[in-house]
């Protein structure tokens, strides 16, 4: 644990994982813009990571000058680990730890979160760190759990996931108890370890907890673990029974499931990017009634002005921005531009974005270009400033097999550029409407196709590109949205009013 | 998006300590190797005394000899019990991590600090007990004093790695030159025997170390040096200071309750300037110690076979991945080969005692000894299994790198041996050997429960603190 930077009390504690400020992405820039568009409050951040060797040594982003606090800390370090010492610890408390499983595993969302569990003394001073780490009782109780759920597995595996699982926890609450007189406000960009010292912060002292979701933290963190298993548990033994094997990794997926429910209970209004994001978090355990989409928003003005760049016509240039990685599914992409080239032969596609990050991908990309005898239509052009692009080019497309929100659909928009897309995230919400109705009513910015589908694609392509009339509508269609809904001051100004009703409800309340 | 790319990664330092703890377990038995050797050497001496001396008053003579090498033995023993354990251990580190060219220049670099520490404390002594006699005997005694320290140095190393039947033999050609010499000077009284002393010491020094040079040359690219003193420099991790305790203490206890006779009115009496010896104690009790040899040779066996063999499957189920009840159950199975190895020892010498008690008188009166000593002997056979079982209820503590035990236990040893003799001796002539004995068996009763202690939460300890 590191003060960083600490010159005024912070209004706004924003706790966030593995992100800004050292790591670039979606949800770092988000805090950014946020942080810099909102200066009338100071803010104050917290960031957790898994071992300091993970992160680059010098921050990522230059800090706001509201951002007035920062923290660091590294769950996995090893001088985070408190002194060993043999203790006996009492059943007492375990039989609370019992009651807080039974909590986490049980199906019913509705069960109200075992009351002295909340308290940061269960887990500061009752079962704390060491009590967990190193009593015999916590041993016996290790003991029990495992021959309970699963006595056939390789119990060092076992051991170290279940420690693994719960050192964060006193981690956070650690954490908990010195930011407990920081910020006003706790406003998280996620669930998970963030989101849980939220919940224990605002559990211990009554500050309110504001949620937005960017992904959906249980949802992703399940996809890492079903990844991980197939290289980590990978042990191929005849006469292992897989649904025990997979113990271990039910155990996480439930733990993760259990933190995301604490945030869930606690944080008022949950927040999510789009509809979609919104109906997971209620499947997951957010009550409807709290929650909100408040999509992010791009700064249309700059990008609107390339309109007029344009030339005459349509260009036949199809321009994918993003990274050369397999997440992004460029191999469809270029499947989908033989097929298009078919029928329009002098057809161009741009990948712009790095190709260095997963060089063997791209080395296949490159070598199925060559299969597919499309090189004279495939351009990479890799950094490059998009308003000089999107200018020149006729569609945005996107061939994602995953995304969250992707605001450069939002930017093609503003630059008047239809979007054919992969119904990932938010894209179908983006492209034909989300849950307000007078959104649905403006139409279709272009054409959603189904993931790794080059045929469905190469059809998006080609009937915006031949049909003029369609196109024509779906830009004027992809501006209006844009601008109606999805631009930075409408998203500063939503954020804005989230923080005024919430410090007016600490008033009415004090 | 958000969150950390957790590590599922099992942050586990593999520390299989099974090959350090082989050698060093060992090792632990091994240095009271010199403790048994010297009291057949004593006996041998008093025995042989009666047979082939034929000088004026060879009785004087061959007594002052003996109690000042007895001295000798017994103090350099306590000097390098310091050193021996922690210079063992280092080497078994070392030779875990497969570096046997840095154990000979280490080996020479201990020798060169045992022999400067021991001339710093023996010149002071030697002039402080023999004040009567010349410049001649102190400048003897101190050589005894230090090539017996460098033995004790050259044999527990030579010990741990195994050169079992080279030490034997050494120690037959360096006993058997002692023998030798002190024929040739059998006219120039204690000086002689001294002369004679450290020639066969010197030779067995001299052999112990060839025989350590011819196996683990130093000779390495990796290392240059003739000498180092990496051990006391802590090169490669911290100086054991429990371990040098430990030996020490360990070898205080062994002696003192003899000390405490010698020193005392009545039962002890002068025999050379401040040397004293206690005619009723000593006699009875180097002949029992002689009983120990059988049950340390079968506990050695046991430990090496049975125990040794556990103690991997144990570690080996941990780290192979094995599920909770396949560690129990090599846990239980290494708790099943203490228990074997105990009990073998306490039966076998149970037994063979009782075969010594039946025979004892008969033993007696052909080794021409008074009847006088035989209840005392009795009492002394009694401690002596006693300390086998506390040797090696020690000896696991080693294995198991329970060294704040061993030192616990070692330093209740020195106490309790010495306030229970103490007592003994104002109780009376009934009591004598009753304080060692007594001493003992309060130790080994309950350093057991302590060793049961440390096995049923062994799983516990190599889990969760670590």
């Amino acid at each position: 644990m590191k003060i960083l930077y600490d010159i005024q009390e912070p209004d706004i504690l924003i706790p966030c994982e593995g992100t800004f400020p050292y790591v670039r992405g979606g949800v770092a820039s988000w805090i950014a813009q946020l942080i810099t568009g909102l200066p009338q409050y100071t803010f104050g951040v917290v960031f957790i990571g898994s071992r300091r060797q993970d992160y680059p040594d010098k921050p990522r982003y230059e800090f706001p000058k509201n951002l007035v606090y920062v923290v660091e800390l590294f769950m996995f370090d090893e001088e985070e680990k408190p002194t060993i010492k043999s203790t006996n610890g009492s059943i007492e408390d375990f039989e609370k730890v019992e009651k807080l499983y039974q909590w986490f595993k049980s199906e019913d969302k509705e069960s109200l979160f075992p009351k002295d569990i909340k308290d940061l003394d269960f887990y500061l001073n009752k079962i704390n760190e060491s009590n967990f780490l190193y009593s015999k009782e916590a041993w016996y109780f290790i003991n029990n759990k495992n021959k309970e759920n699963c006595s056939d597995i390789s119990f060092l595996d076992y051991f170290w996931s279940v420690r693994s699982i719960h050192i964060p926890i006193w981690k956070m609450a650690n954490l908990a108890k010195l930011l407990k007189n920081k910020g006003t406000i706790i406003h998280s960009p996620s669930t998970g370890y963030a989101g849980f010292l939220s919940t224990l912060i605002s559990h211990d002292t009554g500050k309110p907890f504001i949620l937005t979701e960017h992904g959906i933290y249980t949802k992703e963190r399940k996809i890492d673990l079903i990844s991980s298993s197939l290289t980590l548990y990978k042990k191929i033994d005849l006469l292992r029974d897989t649904s025990k094997s997979n113990y271990i990794q039910t155990m996480w997926v439930r733990f993760f499931e259990g933190i995301g429910k604490m945030s869930y209970n606690r944080a008022n209004p949950i927040l999510s990017l789009f509809g979609v994001a919104k109906e997971t978090q209620i499947a997951y355990g957010a009550k409807a009634e709290l929650c909100r989409v408040i999509p992010n928003g791009v700064d249309i003005v700059k990008l609107s002005k390339t309109i007029h760049l344009r030339p005459e016509g349509i260009p036949n240039v199809i321009t994918l921005i993003g990274r050369v990685v397999s997440i992004k599914d460029i191999k469809t992409f270029i499947q989908a531009i033989r097929i298009t080239v078919n029928s329009i032969p002098d057809v161009e596609a741009w990948i712009v974005g790095p190709d260095d990050e997963e060089k063997e991908y791209a080395q296949e990309c490159f070598e199925l270009i060559d299969i597919l005898d499309i090189k004279e239509n495939i351009k990479f052009l890799g950094f490059q400033d998009i308003s000089k692009i999107l200018p020149k080019s006729g569609i945005l497309t996107l061939t994602s097999i995953s995304e969250g929100m992707p605001l450069v659909i939002l930017e093609g928009f503003a630059a008047g550029l239809p979007c054919v897309s992969t119904d990932v995230g938010s894209c179908k919400e983006l492209i034909y409407g989300g849950e307000n109705p007078e959104d649905q009513a403006l139409g279709s910015a272009g054409v959603v196709c189904p993931i790794a589908n080059a045929e469905a694609l190469a059809k998006g392509y080609i009937e915006l590109l031949t049909n003029e009339e369609q196109w024509y509508k779906a830009q004027k269609v992809a501006i209006a949205r844009v601008n109606q809904f999805y631009t930075e001051e409408l998203f500063l100004n939503t954020y804005q009013k989230v923080y005024e009703d919430t410090f007016a409800t600490l008033k009415k309340d004090a | 998006m958000a969150g950390i790319g957790f590590e599922l990664k099992q942050i586990l330092k593999e520390k299989s300590l099974t090959s350090v703890m082989k050698t060093f377990g060992y090792s632990a038995i091994l240095s009271s190797g010199p403790w048994v050797i010297s009291m057949i050497i004593i006996l041998g001496i008093g025995l042989s005394n009666i047979y082939f001396y034929h000088t004026e008053d060879p009785t004087q003579t061959m007594l002052k000899a003996s109690v000042t090498y007895v001295s000798a033995l017994a103090l350099s023993s306590v000097y390098t019990g310091f050193f021996q354990l922690p210079f063992t251990r280092f080497v078994a580190d070392r030779m875990y991590e497969k570096r046997y060219y840095l154990i000979l220049p280490n080996f020479i670099g201990t020798i060169i600090i045992t022999i400067i520490g021991g001339f710093l404390i023996a010149l002071p002594l030697a002039i402080y007990i023999f004040d009567t006699q010349n410049n001649l005997f102190v400048l003897l005694y101190t050589t005894m004093f230090i090539v017996l320290s460098c033995v004790w140095i050259a044999n527990i190393l030579a010990a741990s790695l195994k050169l079992y039947k080279h030490v034997i033999i050494f120690y037959i050609l360096g006993y058997a030159l002692i023998y030798f010499v002190a024929y040739l000077l059998k006219d120039d009284g204690v000086i002689g025997l001294l002369i004679s002393f450290i020639i066969g010491n010197s030779l067995l020094f001299i052999l112990l170390f060839l025989g350590i040079i011819y196996y683990y040359p130093s000779n390495n690219k990796e290392n240059q040096h003739f000498i180092l003193f990496d051990v006391f420099k802590q090169t490669y991790g911290k100086f054991y200071w429990k371990l040098g305790f430990s030996g020490m203490f360990y070898n205080i206890a062994i002696w003192i309750d003899k000390v405490i006779f010698w020193f005392s009115p009545i039962v002890g009496y002068m025999v050379i300037d401040k040397l004293h010896a206690s005619m009723v104690y000593d006699f009875p009790i180097f002949l029992a110690y002689l009983s120990i040899i059988p049950g340390m040779a079968i506990f050695f066996f046991r430990l090496e076979v049975d125990f040794a063999k556990a103690y991997a499957n144990f570690y080996n189920s941990i780290n192979n991945h094995g599920s909770l009840s396949q560690i129990k159950y090599h846990k239980q199975r290494m708790i099943d080969a203490v228990t074997k190895s105990l009990y073998e020892i306490l039966f076998f010498q149970g037994m063979f005692n009782i075969l010594l008690f039946l025979s004892a008188e008969s033993l007696f009166k052909i080794l021409v000894l008074p009847k006088l000593y035989l209840p005392l002997f009795y009492v002394d056979v009694i401690g002596v299994q006693l300390q086998l079982g506390f040797m090696s209820i020690l000896a696991y503590f080693y294995y198991l790198d329970r060294q704040k035990e061993a030192l616990y236990y070692t330093l209740a040893f020195v106490l309790m041996n010495a306030l229970l003799t103490w007592i003994s001796i104002q109780m009376g002539p009934y009591f004598y050997g009753y304080g060692y004995s007594i001493a003992l068996l309060i130790l080994f009763v309950s350093s057991i429960r302590t060793l049961n202690k440390i096995l049923q939460e062994l799983d516990y300890q190599t889990f969760m603190l670590q």
